[in-house]
């Protein structure tokens, strides 16, 4: 006899889609805070911009990787690292700002593909 | 009980412990809250984020193992770094550490068998 406490598959995987769509539904404001601080610190600004960037990628790094977003994961840590290398010098390269953009954009560019296919036949 | 500032990661953890485990999952956005939190549930372990704005893993962890009414409670880092310095781990009395990616399946067992308990 099945424990009727115990949770359903159907619910499990309502559940799990739940939080998965919460994640994906996210990404844009997640990857607008990246770009936000990265292009504040291409135009000089003081405050925590540096800060946010480096946790913020780094976050989205972990987080992605247990979603199973690896390419997204993988784009962050590359963010992340450039970040943490301006952070451990005490400033901005602004010599390396045009590579650290693109990663941005390859970083861009993953979570829109990643998004595209987290639901497939678009149910969400 | 969770303690991580990232919601998404929060909310995915307490999920796949109660849906694969059939534990209770208090979650805090970060370790001043969760360290309230704590000391109100008294949950049989925490796992928590290493790196947070404002108090990191190591401070709640240390903050927990100084309070009598906690210090007993296993605590487990969560990280998504590659590496961890083994040594500081140990000395703020934390019992393992889970690193991102984790297999959701096997979260709960790989909990319980840092806590010392069966999941």
């Amino acid at each position: 006899m099945s424990d009727p406490n115990r949770p359903s598959g159907a619910e499990r995987d309502a559940a799990f889609a739940a939080v998965l769509r919460e994640f994906v539904d996210g990404l844009p404001q997640r990857l607008l805070v990246l770009r936000t601080a990265l292009e504040g610190l291409a135009r000089g600004e003081q405050g925590d911009l540096l800060e946010t960037l480096h946790v913020r990628a780094h976050s989205l790094k972990g987080t992605a990787a247990a979603f199973g977003a690896l390419e997204v994961s993988a784009c962050a840590r590359a963010v992340e690292d450039r970040a943490h290398r301006w952070v451990r010098g005490g400033a901005v390269r602004r010599d390396e700002l045009p590579a650290a953009r693109d990663e941005l954009r390859r970083l861009e560019q993953a979570a829109a593909a990643y998004a595209a296919g987290a639901f497939p036949g678009g149910s969400r | 009980m969770v303690i991580d500032d990232d919601a998404d990661l929060r909310r995915l953890v307490q999920v796949t412990l109660e849906f694969t485990a059939g534990w209770a999952v208090a979650v805090a956005a970060d370790g001043a809250a969760g360290l309230a939190l704590v000391r109100a549930e008294a949950p049989d372990a925490v796992i928590v984020d290493l790196m947070m704005p404002g108090m990191d893993g190591y401070e709640v962890c240390r903050r927990l193992k100084q309070d009598p009414a906690t210090a007993t409670i296993p605590v487990v880092f969560l990280t998504a770094r590659k590496r961890l310095d083994e040594a500081k781990v140990r000395a703020v009395g934390a019992a393992g550490v889970l690193f991102k990616p984790f297999e959701l399946d096997d979260l709960a067992a790989q909990i319980a068998a840092l806590c010392g308990t069966t999941s």
